[in-house]
């Protein structure tokens, strides 16, 4: 009857059962990364420019961006919500900066698309904690919005900038190593350090894993909620500055490509879509499987057509293996 | 009692449940004939509700056969029991408010009504609407929506499915299973619901569930009592009285030293909290009552008392409309947020572990750490010291985990319910609202959550202990509060050299 009985297992199966329980418990950090070991040796088979240090920059050239907005991503879905506007909030910040810095002949402006990603965020936050909409239709919603102002303002014609400062501060290498992608891996820094050390990172968790408890033990749900859009639309912000600098210009559909990409690299890396688990780093691996594949595939002459079946495929089979299927049997 | 002679339609014989440890049923056995109705009663948690799970196959059985119509079967899920003509009028209805009434009525069974592959709405309609006639509720057009009748509607309407699905079925003799049809309905209803029962019994076997005890005397041929899963007496219905039925659904023996009587505290003088004139909008009012330093009060009543509402309503997660809550000096007028009163040294355990006690994504340590780092002042965290706290309570506790970084989900139920403790234990709490402490978890565990109660008491904690287990409630506290229908109707002192019995509560409850 007492619960010494239940706890104990035999001697001789605790070693292997102890094994089992380690793969089990990080199953769904080892994948993600065996994934990432298998494509690095199969693509390095299929073109010898893959396995080059011109190549492995070009891919962290390629993904900073997307890390960005992953990150962005990564502090929605760990509640368990989601955003689909982070690239358009991403165009709409891109075309403010890049339209007020166009008129006032000042591109010290362009410093304020993160502040305008951080406004765009806020909005997604109230409409969600305080009109307790979930978040998918808000951000749906706002999705359009942000991509139909970004349109209006452009009136749908990209902006091109000149190589100005602060511009500068995102392109060139140091040691080459892209510039660009310091300034991603010093946002995966900050971003992961302050989820995993401080209360509202936990808040994020808790609010994922079990939202009543959180709001029974006293933690201001509501207000992180508000906070964390808030935060994923200034990620978002940044993402802009970083994708104006590398391109010189502002076009109006330049969120388009990464609304899914940005939530399937969190989904991959192993961040469930019902939150509380998983965190940033996870989702550094997930960017990394997406832009080694499209880049791998390009190198192996992958018709392009068939790229994003692959592409379709990976995602679909990475959540398939990651998933914790004993939560949430039903998702409505 | 009628002295039901038709055929025996339902017999169980040795029927066994366990839950990991905990045994909810013992080898019950009992049988039910056509024309009669076996009423079925017990104290929360008995095992009634258990036992109509495995009935209907909602749950399987751990040992014991069941054989319908004479034939041993166990069910695989209700589909299938219903197939086999045994129904269950659930306690919280089991219908589909969007939909019509005659959806509702052949729910599940819709390939029985096709013409051509399609659902042949008329004759639906048609089959509903003689349903409906034949017990009297003809007045009742089966096209509306379930949604838009009054409670006491939906509920003939969730029994009347036994039937109309046993006529589409073609059965003759339907087992039906009423799992306390009369919690949420008034007077005139009821004796409306009991000609319905009269009017079927003939052509059925019924098993009735009840708190409502005089109910349950009147209406069943044969009454059978569980306690603490075992079935301890079954007598006809028409030699019993009331107080037969507390002294047999109770009547275990109390063990002081399971509870720790002996170390039963004095309340202290220093009233910690208050409860001045609280009401809601329909479960209680007028609740007044004080809780000292070190004294532990319970509070007992039967399901729909209104005492969970209370409970969840003194932590400020149940809203209120009038009264007011004292807290050490600060007065908090209704409607009081949880904020209020976790920022006030009070802290809340629900019954419900898995819908609003666990983070079950978090490990045991961040678990027992959540109401710390919310009550903290600084923003940031200090991951060493929330491993080092986990590691002094798992050894406090005795909580029983591979690791303090154990996903929580791991451990056994006593052991998620000694962390949900030590959750609130971690930060400094001077009061503690706990609602049935120790439901679903060993003796063992049981034990050792009782020691920590006394403990609490000894260093000051003020407990309020809302439980469906009277032994636990009379064991426990100083004083125990005694709600029925959602207004405290006694007040019983419950000193370690007189504690109340029982049958004394129970009779006060009911």
């Amino acid at each position: 009857m007492t619960n010494n009985t239940t706890a104990t297992v035999p001697a001789t199966a605790s070693a292997v059962s102890q094994a089992q329980s380690l793969v089990r418990r990080h199953w769904t950090t080892l994948t993600p990364i065996a994934a990432l070991v298998v494509m690095v040796i199969g693509f390095s088979f299929m073109s010898p420019q893959f396995l080059t240090i011109e190549n492995a920059v070009n891919i962290l050239f390629d993904s900073s961006v997307l890390l960005v907005l992953a990150l962005a991503s990564t502090l929605i879905i760990l509640m368990g919500s989601i955003d689909l506007s982070v690239g358009s909030t991403l165009a709409l910040s891109a075309f403010a900066g890049a339209l007020l810095a166009r008129s006032t002949d000042n591109y010290w402006v362009l410093l304020l698309m993160p502040v305008v990603g951080l406004v765009c965020g806020l909005l997604n936050g109230l409409g969600v904690a305080f009109l307790r909409l979930p978040s998918f239709l808000v951000t749906l919603g706002s999705y359009f919005v942000y991509n139909g102002l970004a349109n209006y303002f452009s009136n749908g014609q990209p902006v091109t900038l000149r190589k100005f400062a602060p511009l500068t501060w995102f392109s060139g290498k140091i040691g080459g190593f892209p510039v660009i992608a310091i300034w991603a891996i010093a946002a995966l820094i900050v971003v992961a350090l302050l989820v995993r050390y401080t209360r509202g990172g936990r808040y994020l968790y808790a609010i994922g894993g079990n939202e009543k408890t959180a709001t029974l033990v006293g933690a201001p749900v509501r207000r992180v909620k508000v906070w964390a859009f808030a935060a994923a639309g200034l990620l978002a912000g940044l993402a802009a500055l970083m994708q104006v600098a590398k391109l010189q210009s502002a076009s109006p559909d330049m969120g388009e490509a990464y609304m899914l990409p940005a939530i399937a690299a969190v989904v991959m890396g192993g961040t469930p879509l019902t939150g509380g688990l998983g965190g940033p780093l996870r989702s550094l691996i997930g960017v990394l499987v997406i832009a080694i594949l499209s880049n791998g595939m390009v190198l192996g002459a992958v018709n392009p057509h068939l790229q994003d079946v692959v592409q379709g495929l990976v995602v679909v089979a990475a959540v398939a293996v990651t998933i914790d299927r004993r939560r949430k049997e039903v998702v409505k | 009692m009628t002295g039901a002679t038709g055929p025996e339609l339902m017999r169980l014989t040795a029927v066994s449940k366990d839950f990991g440890p905990v045994r909810a049923l013992h080898e019950v056995s009992f049988s039910v004939r056509k024309g009669e109705v076996v009423g079925l009663i017990g104290e929360n948690g008995a095992g009634k509700s258990t036992l109509l799970n495995i009935i209907c196959g909602t749950e399987t059985a751990s040992g014991g056969t069941m054989e319908i119509r004479g034939r041993e079967v166990w069910f695989e899920d209700y589909h299938q029991a219903s197939l086999h003509g045994v129904y269950r009028v659930f306690q919280e209805l089991a219908l589909l408010p969007n939909l019509t009434i005659w959806e509702n009525l052949f729910f599940g069974h819709e390939e029985l009504l096709t013409k051509n592959g399609f659902i042949d709405r008329q004759e639906a309609i048609r089959r509903a609407q003689n349903v409906l006639e034949r017990f009297d509720h003809g007045w009742i057009n089966p096209r509306s929506r379930v949604g838009d009748l009054p409670f006491a509607t939906q509920q003939v309407i969730e029994i009347l499915r036994a039937f109309a699905l046993s006529d589409l079925l073609e059965q003759d003799e339907p087992i039906i299973l009423l799992d306390e049809p009369t919690a949420g309905l008034a007077s005139d209803e009821i004796d409306f619901l009991q000609a319905l029962i009269e009017k079927m019994r003939p052509i059925s076997a019924m098993v009735f569930v009840s708190h409502r005890l005089t109910e349950l005397i009147d209406w069943s041929d044969t009454v059978v009592v569980l306690k603490d899963g075992q079935k301890v007496a079954e007598a006809a219905a028409s030699g019993l009285h009331e107080h037969d039925l507390h002294q047999l659904m109770v009547g275990r023996a109390r063990s002081a030293e399971f509870y720790r009587e002996s170390d039963q505290t004095e309340p202290g003088r220093a009233v910690l909290f208050e409860v001045r004139d609280f009401a809601d909008a329909a479960s209680f009012h007028d609740v007044d009552f004080t809780v000292a330093e070190g004294e532990i009060v319970g509070i007992a009543g039967v399901l729909g008392s209104g005492k969970s509402e209370l409970g969840r309503a003194l932590y400020g997660a149940h809203p209120t409309t009038k009264g007011t809550l004292v807290i050490g000096g600060d007065e908090l007028k209704s409607p009081v947020s949880t904020r209020q009163v976790s920022g006030r040294h009070v802290g809340y355990i629900s019954p419900e572990r898995k819908e609003d006690g666990l983070l079950d994504t978090f490990s045991l340590a961040q678990n027992i750490s959540f109401a710390t780092i919310v009550a903290q002042p600084t923003p940031w965290l200090n991951l060493r010291a929330e491993d080092a706290t986990a590691k002094h309570y798992v050894d406090k506790l005795k909580i029983r985990a591979h690791s303090v970084n154990s996903s929580i989900l791991t451990l056994s139920g006593g052991n998620q319910q000694k962390a949900l403790i030590a959750r609130w234990l971690a930060k400094d709490i001077r009061v503690l609202i706990v609602d049935n402490p120790t439901r679903g978890v060993d003796a063992g565990a049981k034990e050792q959550v009782y020691e920590l109660f006394r403990e609490l008491t000894s260093n000051g904690v003020a407990i309020i202990v809302i439980s469906d287990d009277l032994l636990e409630l009379i064991g426990l506290s100083n004083t125990v509060i005694v709600m029925r229908d959602g207004a405290i109707t006694s007040v019983v002192p419950a000193p370690v050299d007189a504690k109340p019995t029982e049958a004394e509560l129970v009779s006060l409850m009911v």
